[in-house]
């Protein structure tokens, strides 16, 4: 087996930013306004980073229903605001996948909220059912250790969730053939 | 900054090429080839290996031959006759094998963080057979016939920061070599048109072992890179507010500095010394006015009036003032190239720019802004916008879209191809109207948090204006209009580059070079002096020529 096959054996590294970049055009494929889009692509990367599992978590949302990715964000936002009370429970019908409110959860640790979930989330692709939030005086802070390392080494994510991702992906881009008879400017 | 103001930017000191030469020079890197083997066609591979305060570097170039006809100025041409990468660390046989299989397919390769920048591009079809036959031949250029052309190969792209796998920017640390912004990209391009000289001369070394000869002095010097740019500048200047406010500002506080320089007889002559440079080179490298900018004979000669009118403000108390307030009233072209060479005399210490520079765009969200503190926020800040006419017709006449062959950036006309799910958000000010125009009707009490609860299509408008990335973050123009032009936007960043000669081929494209004048790496040395840029187009030897 040379270098490169071991490499795409089972996972292959990704830069973060390519992880936002595709989880960005992804979700414009499956619905997502742009705005919408780019936030979710903020969260999959931070989970994919810290936790792992973003980029499957993501997957499993649009794997469900094509239409819902929105919806289903939409009923994460509740966490990108500050809880009105020191002590708060959020919680959902169906469970929501860790990977939409762990960055969310990260932000509110530097407000002094500490978390725990109900059931305690490994991967970003584990169901939540429940949030519980408390304001203390000090709260810890995750520190960006996993974010450098990324950055400087590289990202090992799941080589067939990164192939689905890259190959829908690829429906945001338009065909060449379509922008040249458009009469889009073009150079030469 | 005004489009115009942006599309008229110069290199200056400040820019890469010459902070990256500069860095290379003080720090004493060793650069040497470490490998050619081409065929007399040029074909093969060349390796040079850079070390650099305690850091080793190899910069790989597979090269070949393509037929003409495949050239392309463009990213979607599917080879090219030369792709190189940079990459940190020794190079062993298994990292060759790779970046031999995966740097050559450019933007389907699969990388890791070992490698830090790839490139390509092709020869220049008029210059590279003439140039290796001249010096084959035992003889020099002529300069009547290659002047113009100012380089031997042509790039089309610069690939790094995470592209494909490659290190992330903000994953160097601090201290290392190359931790400032597109410092690996320009070591790649210096070395890339490194590569350009040696491929000539080594070719015309096997064709005529007995006569060749190598470039004389000043034929060494003269040529750069040449480079293509196209519409892939404009979505990258619009989503990186923050960097564009540090590229502006390092500008703006050098020349607030010299400004306040009070009059001296070695500065006055520094800058004298700068503009007869400017002139010279000008004069020689000749050509007419090219839409939208001047040419050389232009620049020649208004780079004299220039040298009159400082001249005239030998008494002044801070001449370097009132040359920047005389050049503000002379319009946009001429401002920016005052600026370049009032630039020149500034001293802001490398390290500190570069400080300055190394921007991380991650931000924490802030939870407690109010609607009414965003609105205030925009008044001052985006005022702007209300000159856009943004609710015209026009305003949203182009959308931005991303090919699908080698995922090219254009522009499509809205009225003919529906957006549908692949716009590129990067029509900031439609957004930002929108967003003024939604906040006038929301509660000004609530959390900005819980507005975008209700309407979160406003996020990325929301995001652009609660960061504060700087007053000099947004380039104030709606790239939508009809009336956009492109060239403003790509100049200023290409100016930032550290590249000239802008020849604009159109309102979306514009041809450039860099590092001509540069040292080769043979030269480089703590004494190597930052001079070398604005060279004069060498004249042609008369002896060797009609040997």
């Amino acid at each position: 087996m040379n270098a490169v096959d071991e490499m795409f054996d089972q996972t292959v590294l990704v830069a973060p930013r390519e992880v936002r970049d595709l989880i960005q055009r992804a979700s414009r494929v499956k619905g997502c306004e742009a705005s919408v889009a780019d936030h979710l692509a903020t969260k999959v990367t931070f989970c994919e980073v810290h936790y792992g599992g973003g980029i499957r978590g993501w997957l499993q949302l649009v794997s469900e229903d094509t239409n819902c990715l929105s919806e289903v964000v939409a009923s994460a936002q509740i966490l990108d605001s500050l809880p009105a009370n020191d002590v708060s429970e959020f919680s959902w019908n169906s469970p929501i996948p860790f990977v939409l409110i762990a960055k969310s959860l990260s932000v509110l640790q530097t407000y002094g909220f500490t978390w725990s979930c109900d059931p305690t989330p490994i991967t970003g692709d584990a169901l939540v059912r429940c949030v519980y939030l408390t304001q203390e005086t000090s709260a810890d802070h995750l520190l960006d250790d996993k974010m450098q390392k990324a950055l400087s080494d590289g990202l090992k994510v799941n080589y067939a969730d990164w192939k689905d991702l890259t190959n829908i992906a690829a429906e945001f881009l338009l065909s060449e053939e379509i922008l040249d008879n458009s009469g889009s400017p073009v150079y030469e | 900054m005004h489009p115009t103001t942006l599309g008229s930017a110069r290199l200056t000191r400040l820019s890469f090429s010459r902070s990256m030469i500069r860095r290379a020079a003080s720090n004493n890197w060793k650069i040497e080839r470490t490998s050619i083997d081409l065929d007399e066609c040029g074909r093969g591979q060349i390796i040079y290996r850079v070390e650099a305060e305690d850091h080793i570097f190899h910069f790989v170039a597979f090269t070949t031959t393509i037929d003409e006809s495949l050239h392309t100025d463009r990213v979607i041409a599917d080879g090219w006759e030369i792709s190189a990468a940079l990459v940190e660390g020794e190079l062993s046989e298994n990292l060759l094998n790779f970046l031999a299989t995966e740097v050559p397919k450019q933007e389907t390769s699969r990388l890791d963080s070992r490698v830090l920048s790839i490139t390509r591009g092709n020869r220049s079809v008029r210059f590279y057979e003439y140039l290796v036959n001249r010096l084959a031949s035992g003889f020099q250029p002529e300069a009547e016939k290659v002047g113009d052309a100012g380089y031997i190969m042509r790039s089309t792209a610069f690939y790094g920061n995470g592209k494909f796998g490659m290190r992330s920017f903000l994953g160097f640390p601090p201290d290392h070599p190359l931790a400032a912004p597109y410092r690996a990209q320009f070591l790649a391009a210096w070395l890339f048109r490194e590569t350009s000289y040696d491929s000539v001369e080594y070719c015309a070394q096997i064709r005529s072992p007995e006569k060749a000869v190598a470039f004389d002095e000043q034929w060494c010097r003269f040529f750069g890179l040449g480079n293509a740019t196209g519409l892939g500048l404009i979505p990258w200047a619009m989503k990186h507010p923050k960097k564009l406010n540090a590229w502006v500002s390092v500008r703006e506080l050098a020349l607030a500095g010299v400004r306040a320089l009070p009059n001296s007889v070695e500065h006055r002559e520094l800058l004298e010394e700068w503009i007869e440079q400017g002139h010279q080179h000008f004069a020689s490298f000749q050509g007419e006015d090219r839409w939208p900018w001047m040419g050389p004979d232009s620049l020649s000669e208004v780079i004299l009036g220039i040298r009159d009118v400082f001249s005239s403000m030998d008494s002044e108390e801070f001449p370097f003032d009132a040359l920047y307030l005389w050049a503000e009233e002379q319009g946009p072209e001429i401002t920016e190239l005052v600026v370049s060479l009032l630039l020149e005399l500034d001293e802001t210490s490398d390290d500190e720019v570069d400080r300055l520079l190394r921007v991380d765009n991650s931000d924490a969200p802030d939870l407690l802004m109010t609607v009414g503190d965003l609105n205030d926020k925009i008044a001052e800040e985006y005022f702007w916008l209300d000159d856009l006419d943004l609710e015209s017709s026009q305003a949203s006449h182009y959308w931005w879209v991303i090919s699908d062959n080698a995922e090219e950036p254009r522009r499509a006309e809205r009225s003919v191809i529906n957006p549908e799910h692949r716009d590129v958000a990067i029509d900031f000010a439609l957004r930002l109207n929108q967003l003024k125009n939604d906040l006038k009707k929301a509660d000004c009490d609530i959390k900005v948090t819980q507005f975008l609860q209700d309407l979160p299509h406003h996020g990325i408008a929301v995001n652009r204006t609660v960061k504060d990335s700087g007053p000099y973050s947004e380039p104030r123009e709606n790239v939508c209009d009809l009336d956009h032009l492109p060239l403003n936007l790509q100049r200023f960043q290409l100016a930032m580059y550290g590249m000239d000669n802008f020849k604009a081929q159109s309102t979306d494209w514009l041809r450039v070079t860099l590092f001509q004048g540069a040292p080769r790496i043979a030269e480089l040395c703590p004494d190597t002096s930052d001079r070398w840029v604005w060279p004069q187009q060498p004249q042609t030897d008369q002896r060797s020529s009609f040997l």
